[in-house]
């Protein structure tokens, strides 16, 4: 079986120049809305996404992100460019999401988007399918119904160092930051969640 | 890297997510729904202070779209108004007119003439000391102007002296 490719997410676009990103940050803290359209553009499908693989739910992580990125704007006069923008708006993505799911506890239920075809597609994939299912696209439903379900008994903490890195294909010390921790936390963190989901999914993982 | 290889399987099955996918085109209007919400709040906060009043009173709002559904009760609100305001400007000058004003502000012209008005009260009534009896009553005068002055009341000592036998 081939070696994983490394974490990294299709949707990712390439990070802007820091400089550029700067500059529109700035226009964006004057008021300047075409400016703030545009970094809205650049992190919209990876702040999506966090939130989507933190609550496995659409319509959850389309109202979330799109409060990520209000707040944001409402709190950019407070940005002082400690960190890069795109970890400042990380951060407050997660906080957000922590604290829907917070209040959600008990109440969670999954609405989950769609696969993409290329999944079909993946070797990696079409083994783990082809071992429990005859009939492929079931099978990938099955299993990604199964993953989320095991994703959702994970902790948040544990949940978010999960998807922010083997899905997302985030660096420990960029975890670290946006999480607010040391590097040793996340791993631990890691180790620990990755336990958990093996034992959730062991069925699938023989 | 030697944890990573002790989960290749999960992380082989943790691929799956990446797979997971938005409906078509739902990022095409993404950032301009996020533009239009920064939009309408920054408009809300610039609102009108009367409209402000408007959305943070509810019997406000319910009073003025009575009166935009049915002007004739903005008609008699504006008239009800007009008559409290007359009403209290006739009554005002009334008491810088007339000393002796009653609470309903009619006055009393009687005790107003002199001091005797008050013996004339208790009629023909003979005896040693009515007979004789000089009340001196001091004409009560308010200098104030404020309506709510006049309405309070004021105690003026009589004096009952004998007379001659």
């Amino acid at each position: 079986m081939s070696e994983p490719a490394p974490a990294k997410d299709n949707s990712k676009p390439a990070t802007p120049e820091p400089s550029e990103e700067s500059v529109l940050v700035r226009r964006a803290q004057h008021g300047d809305l075409a400016a703030y359209d545009e970094l809205v553009r650049r992190y919209q499908e990876r702040i999506y996404a966090t939130v989507y693989h933190m609550t496995s739910n659409h319509e959850d992580a389309n109202d979330l992100a799109q409060d990520t990125f209000i707040k944001a704007y409402q709190a950019l006069k407070s940005f002082k460019g400690g960190s890069s923008f795109y970890t400042w708006i990380y951060r407050i993505a997660v906080n957000k999401t922590i604290n829907f799911l917070k209040q959600r506890k008990n109440r969670s239920h999954m609405s989950l988007n769609d696969l993409d075809f290329n999944a079909e597609h993946d070797p990696d994939l079409v083994a783990l399918v082809s071992d429990k299912t005859p009939r492929r696209d079931a099978g990938l439903n099955e299993l990604q119904e199964k993953l989320n379900e095991a994703m959702l008994k994970l902790s948040e903490p544990h949940r978010l160092v999960v998807t922010l890195h083997d899905v997302q294909g985030l660096a420990h010390d960029e975890i670290a930051e946006i999480m607010d921790c040391n590097i040793g936390t996340v791993r631990s963190r890691l180790f620990y969640a990755r336990q958990q989901l093996q034992a959730y999914l062991s069925d699938y993982l023989k | 890297m030697k944890e990573d290889q002790e989960f290749t399987a999960l992380r082989r099955f943790l691929k799956l997510k990446r797979y997971e996918k938005p409906p078509p085109r739902y990022f095409n209007d993404f950032s301009s729904d996020v533009i239009a919400r920064i939009r309408a709040d920054d408009l809300a906060d610039r609102s009108e202070p009367l409209e402000k009043i408007q959305w943070e009173s509810p019997w406000m709002q319910r009073v003025l779209g009575l009166f935009q559904t049915k002007p004739v009760f903005a008609g008699l609100f504006g008239a009800a108004i007009c008559v409290v305001l007359v009403t209290g400007i006739v009554l005002l000058q009334q008491a810088d007119n007339n000393p002796y004003m009653g609470p309903m502000g009619i006055a009393d012209t009687s005790q107003a003439e002199s001091g005797t008005a008050l013996p004339s009260a208790f009629g023909e009534a003979k005896g040693p000391l009515s007979a004789s009896a000089t009340p001196s009553v001091a004409p009560v005068t308010y200098s104030g102007s404020n309506i709510f002055e006049m309405l309070q009341p004021r105690t003026e000592r009589v004096n009952w002296t004998p007379g001659p036998k």
